[in-house]
């Protein structure tokens, strides 16, 4: 049967269909591994007390100060990624969080009434293994 | 021209498959997934909805936050001006007056309370701020032995909290000074079932409500389910499980990794158990419940901690359509027949 297969394809194809063939498979599994891929977000929403204080594009270096409720936190943007530092948090959950850089991750200090998150969802066909985390 | 046949089938049949509707249907101009984050019942919540118009999606998420501000107003032991607060600094052993909310959620939790003996219990406010885990700072060592044995002597047990009927109202009294209202374990459950209420009530009908962890959801995520992970309890970020859930349902986990600290070797964490006046002691490091509502769930998964897993599996005989998930101290993983395989 496979011999059979061979043998018509083989007929029905000149090498160059072939390596056309080839070609085209090598690029469609490229694509589909591509959109698999997390993408990264562009920009990072700054919240203070649910309100939006500042929208920074993330291939842009800078670094933000805010007045939180518990004292100064820090917003620093770098390589297409940003991070939250707290310093008078009980927890420094959200400096212990670290970089996030991708779509719909989030970052927050409760106590100090900040939260970061980074612009849009998932989109269909990324790397979201989760739509929530239960803990 | 014959012979470019059969590859220009093939390419065309693989454009196909890339390119039909079914997996453009994320594409950036036309991605029906809507997510808001707010900080609201002290916590980091989320709501997400899928193909929802935007003007109702905008409608709908604004009030279902506000909805479960109006649950913290009233049953946040950290806001003075909540009734909790206010119940918490009214003498003791005298009749005072409930709001619905609050009654509702007391009823709930009366009823695990007795189903537990008490080992879960909505009194313990006393209990937790002795251990320091309600404070700003957390602890980093146990209070002294004898003034948990002196909480444990003068602990009145299940009869510490009782609702009593008076005409057409409903009062609550607490027995002595050892109690006093935390809604911790069961609060920001009632809060995200507030949330999905007021979701539906608007016309939502796919959404899924994330606070904290605490997680109900309407619905699906169009074709597919809402995927929610478990989180791992000895490593962060990781996972246990992932669970698909549809329809009107919730996911609740509790554990001893969100709030511990280590003293001469021993994990100490927040969850507590009356019985003993000290951090639960049942070999369990997490404890998931998935159930109709996240109240239930909320509730549920502390008094399963508590209980451990034997005790816990006869617990949620009593509550048909209940599952669980657990994870022992030293890793093992067991579930409830019906709990959903990952």
């Amino acid at each position: 049967m496979r011999g059979v297969l061979f043998s018509l394809w083989q007929r029905a194809t000149t090498p160059m269909d072939r390596w056309l063939v080839l070609g085209s498979v090598l690029g469609i599994i490229a694509w589909i591994s591509a959109m698999l891929q997390a993408q990264p977000g562009s920009r990072v929403g700054i919240f203070q007390e649910n309100r939006l204080v500042a929208t920074l594009p993330l291939d842009q270096e800078r670094t933000l100060s805010l007045a939180g409720r518990l004292g100064e936190v820090r917003v620093q943007v770098e390589k297409g990624r940003v991070r939250l530092q707290e310093y008078q948090s009980p927890r420094l959950i959200g400096t212990r969080t670290g970089w996030i850089q991708r779509r719909g991750e989030m970052t927050a200090c409760v106590p100090c009434g900040v939260f970061l998150r980074i612009e849009g969802v998932p989109q269909a066909g990324e790397v979201a293994p989760f739509d929530a985390i239960s803990r | 021209m014959k012979k470019t046949l059969l590859p220009v089938l093939v390419i065309l049949l693989l454009a196909w498959l890339v390119l039909r509707p079914g997996l453009r249907e994320g594409s950036l101009s036309s991605n029906p997934q809507r997510s808001t984050t707010r900080l609201v019942m002290g916590s980091l919540a989320t709501i997400t909805t899928w193909n929802v118009p935007d003007a109702l999606e905008r409608r709908a998420v604004a009030e279902a936050f506000a909805a479960m501000e109006e649950v913290d107003r009233q049953l946040s032991r950290h806001r003075p001006d909540s009734e909790v607060s206010r119940i918490n600094q009214a003498p003791r052993n005298e009749a005072q007056a409930l709001p619905p909310t609050l009654l509702e959620v007391l009823q709930a939790g009366l009823a695990l309370s007795e189903a537990t003996s008490g080992r879960f219990h909505l009194g313990l406010e006393p209990l937790i701020r002795l251990w320091g885990f309600s404070a700003e700072t957390p602890p980093t060592q146990p209070p002294p032995a004898e003034t948990v044995a002196a909480w444990k002597q003068a602990w009145p047990g299940l009869d510490g909290l009782r609702l009593v009927r008076e005409g057409e109202t409903t009062r609550i009294i607490l027995a002595n000074d050892r109690v006093g209202l935390d809604l911790g374990g069961i609060g920001q459950g009632y809060g995200a079932d507030r949330a999905a209420a007021v979701l539906r009530e608007a016309g939502v009908v796919n959404a899924l409500i994330d606070v904290s962890g605490d997680v109900r959801v309407l619905g699906s995520k169009g074709e597919f389910p809402w995927r929610v992970g478990i989180q791992n309890p000895r490593q962060p970020g990781g996972t246990v499980a992932v669970v698909g859930l549809r329809g009107d349902t919730a996911l609740v986990t509790s554990g001893d990794y969100e709030q511990f600290y280590l003293y001469n070797s021993r994990r100490y964490h927040h969850i507590l158990d009356p019985l003993t006046g000290e951090p639960a002691q049942s070999q369990l490091a997490s404890v998931s419940i998935l159930a109709p509502q996240a109240m239930l769930a909320d509730a549920l998964s502390t008094a399963f901690f508590v209980v451990g897993a034997q005790a816990g599996q006869e617990l949620l005989r009593r509550f048909p359509g209940v599952e669980a998930l657990w994870v022992t101290t030293n890793g093992v993983i067991g579930a409830t027949g019906g709990f959903p395989q990952p």
